[in-house]
């Protein structure tokens, strides 16, 4: 009970600072919140195991929130409708690049198994990305380090990668080129894509977010049934 | 009397019908870990939970005002739930030093490719379907 008081301390302390920084990335509640929790753990004492022990009502919370998400995905799947086969294709394509391209790549590396299995799903939103990490034989908090890594890096890979591409170039591109760019970025960046498309094109964010809540469905998917077969 | 008796009405109503849809949440959550467990299937129970909620809602056809009402605060605030599972990272600093190099090729070059194939891949179809 007292470990769960102190990590919701630490959570509201690293909301204050993620609003005091304008928002800087390297000032995630999760990462700032995390730090603040070993920080306390560290001067208690206090090993990991009997925190985990301590928070498991928090721990087990997450698994009621994770089904909620399928509340903003109902909502943006209408947008399904108009152009369902070219986004659930790009969905199917990027999704089967990020995990089985994580995996080879990783298996190129020597990495060991399990080190791949929790990068698998760095482009899928955290909460989905733990549980998938952690059901294919993974380690969820590596795995979140990977998906922060991710959502870092994606929107800013994303500007060179895309004007490459020429996305929103030529005759009536430029409605076509914000779909393309909103969904690429809730895809590969999950939450912090979002959060980009929302600063810069906040009339294609519904874009960004359905390919946020698609892909974290997807990748648990296809990383279930990679696990399984590897 | 019966005026204000329906006037407190919606406001009891409401935090009780939260309760409900928050207690179906859980009850989704046990039917995911149940058929996982009983099927073998390698996917998350909440996964199944969450496909299981979207059937619902599609067969619906609209959000309940009751379930908007929990899910809202669960997920603005899903970090809070995540930190003591991010928290085990300190175990495995070792792990990360060790692999540090894959996990930065990993982390952009994947990055990277994902973003070539997702667009390059829309924009192809989205042009074809405007041709």
């Amino acid at each position: 009970m007292l470990w769960s008081v102190i990590t919701l301390a630490a959570y509201l302390a690293a909301l204050w600072l993620y609003r005091r920084s304008g928002h800087h990335l390297l000032c995630l509640p999760v990462l700032t919140g995390t730090a603040l929790v070993l920080a306390a753990l560290a001067l208690a004492g206090t090993g990991y195991p009997v925190y985990a022990e301590a928070t498991r009502v928090l721990r087990w919370l997450a698994g009621p929130a994770v089904i909620a998400l399928a509340v903003p995905l109902y909502r943006q799947a209408a947008l399904l409708r108009r152009l369902a086969v070219p986004l659930l294709a790009a969905l199917a394509a990027g999704c089967l690049v990020s995990v089985l391209g994580t995996v080879g790549l990783c298996g190129l590396l020597g990495t060991p198994m399990s080190f791949a299995l929790s990068l698998a799903p760095k482009a899928a939103t955290m909460p989905m990305a733990l549980l998938a990490a952690e059901r294919a034989g993974g380690v969820p908090a590596v795995a979140a380090m990977a998906v922060v890594a991710t959502g870092v890096l994606g929107p800013m890979l994303a500007g060179p990668l895309l004007r490459w591409l020429r996305v929103g170039e030529g005759q009536g591109g430029g409605a076509d080129g914000e779909v393309v760019r909103s969904f690429t970025l809730g895809l590969v960046a999950h939450a912090i894509g979002v959060a980009r498309v929302l600063q810069t094109h906040p009339g294609s964010v519904a874009f960004a977010a359905l390919a946020m809540g698609l892909n974290g469905v997807a990748t648990a998917l296809v990383l279930a049934v990679l696990s399984r077969w590897l | 009397m019966s005026d204000s008796h329906t006037r407190r009405w919606p406001r009891i109503a409401r935090p009780a019908k939260a309760l409900l849809a928050m207690a179906g949440l859980v009850a989704l959550q046990w039917l995911g870990d149940a058929l996982v467990a009983r099927t073998g299937w390698p996917v998350p129970g909440s996964l199944v939970g969450l496909l299981l909620l979207l059937v619902g809602l599609v067969l619906r056809g609209h959000v309940p005002q009751a379930l908007d009402d929990v899910s809202a605060p669960l997920l603005r605030h899903l970090m809070l739930l995540l930190i003591p599972s991010v928290a085990a990272v300190g175990l495995y600093v070792g792990l990360l030093a060790q692999h540090a190099v894959a996990f930065l090729l990993v982390s952009v070059g994947v990055t990277a490719l994902t973003i070539v194939v997702t667009a390059w891949t829309l924009q192809r179809l989205l042009k074809r379907a405007a041709d």
